[in-house]
């Protein structure tokens, strides 16, 4: 074997799990403020692989474990969001408050209008699924939870925006 | 012969496959609208399956809701003898069951074919009547009382209104806030 064919064959290993990384996905998050800029690109394959060695004290946490209690209906009102036809949901039109959420497509949406804050969250159904599947584990890392990012269309998931602040977390 | 049937039989899942994710999707929805035109102007409005409320109530551990029973506490008649009550007016047909007439309220409960009609006029305000109507259908209101002792059974008052496309359930006008609340 010749280091010509060695090195072809790291090359195509290389490209093969650059492919993969970029298929499964980038999450980008920008924060602006005004002593901040930051954008970060994280491959989510990546997030997931490294995530895995990071145990989540998920169950710990009294909030978390007062919803793992629910988490069975949670996972079926998932299920049947995914029956559901596009609709709005829920809607508050009010002098100085709008809150929306509908379903469009695959995805939930979520949109909060006040005079001083803009939130946008996209949640895709097959995320939300993962999700509850990764809670559901005994000790979930925070690879389960980056890996519900994966494999997910492209687009804003979150999207905050007030007058000095502005994060935006974004699939590619 | 053989590939016609086959193609047959495909197109037969498909149409069958298309038309329970139809029916799913179809299934009873649950609407609530407020209006209110007094100090915080504006309107909210809920809409959502009513297999998805179902689902829902189950998650909501309150003192006095667990497990789609809703535990009434403090109220001028009891469950149990609303309950008694219900059983001996239930079978009388279409009747005016009670009136009560007060220098600035009526309450009027009656039942109209299937429908238990509850309507509240007050008019303490002078300005505006305060108006309550809550039209039941009869079978939800005999799910409604089938908990035991001191209970509503929401959940299954809710499975009755998924039988049946239950129309308007509650509707109430005041001077300044308007509720509606319907299935269909």
């Amino acid at each position: 074997m010749t280091l010509k064919n060695v090195l072809l064959g790291f090359l195509i290993v290389v490209l093969l799990l650059i492919g993969y990384a970029v298929h499964a996905g980038i999450a980008i998050v920008r924060v602006n403020d005004p002593d901040t800029h930051l954008w970060i690109p994280v491959p989510i394959a990546l997030g997931h692989l490294v995530g895995d060695f990071i145990d989540l004290p998920l169950p710990k946490e009294p909030e978390i474990e007062k919803f793992l209690e629910y988490r069975s209906a949670a996972a079926e009102i998932v299920r049947q969001l995914h029956d559901l036809p596009d609709c709005t949901l829920v809607e508050v039109d009010k002098q100085n408050e709008k809150v929306r959420i509908s379903k469009r497509g695959e995805s939930l949406f979520v949109s909060v209008d006040d005079p001083t804050d803009q939130v946008r969250l996209r949640i895709p159904l097959r995320t939300a699924d993962r999700m509850m599947e990764a809670i559901d584990k005994p000790h979930p890392t925070v690879g389960d939870i980056v890996a519900c990012l994966e494999w997910q269309p492209s687009g804003d998931i979150l999207h905050v925006k007030s007058d000095k602040e502005e994060v935006r977390i974004s699939i590619w | 012969m053989k590939r016609n049937l086959f193609l047959a039989l495909i197109a037969a899942l498909v149409l069958a496959s298309v038309g329970i994710a139809q029916t799913q999707a179809r299934g009873p929805w649950m609407h609530l609208e407020v209006t209110e035109k007094g100090g915080d102007p504006g309107t909210v409005k809920v809409n959502l399956p009513v297999s998805l409320v179902d689902t829902a109530l189950n998650m909501v551990k309150d003192k006095n809701l667990k497990e789609g029973h809703l535990k009434l506490d403090h109220t001028e008649i009891s469950v149990a003898e609303m309950r008694q009550l219900w059983g001996e007016l239930k079978n009388a047909g279409n009747a005016e069951f009670v009136t009560v007439e007060k220098k600035d309220e009526t309450v009027r409960i009656s039942r109209e074919g299937n429908f238990v009609l509850i309507k509240v006029n007050n008019t303490k305000n002078t300005k505006n009547t305060e108006k309550v109507d809550i039209k039941m259908p009869v079978s939800v209101v005999d799910a409604l009382l089938s908990g035991p002792g001191d209970e509503l059974n929401l959940k299954a008052a809710l499975s009755s209104m998924k039988a049946g496309n239950a129309g308007d359930i509650l509707t109430v006008n005041e001077p300044d806030t308007h509720v509606r609340l319907w299935i269909d």
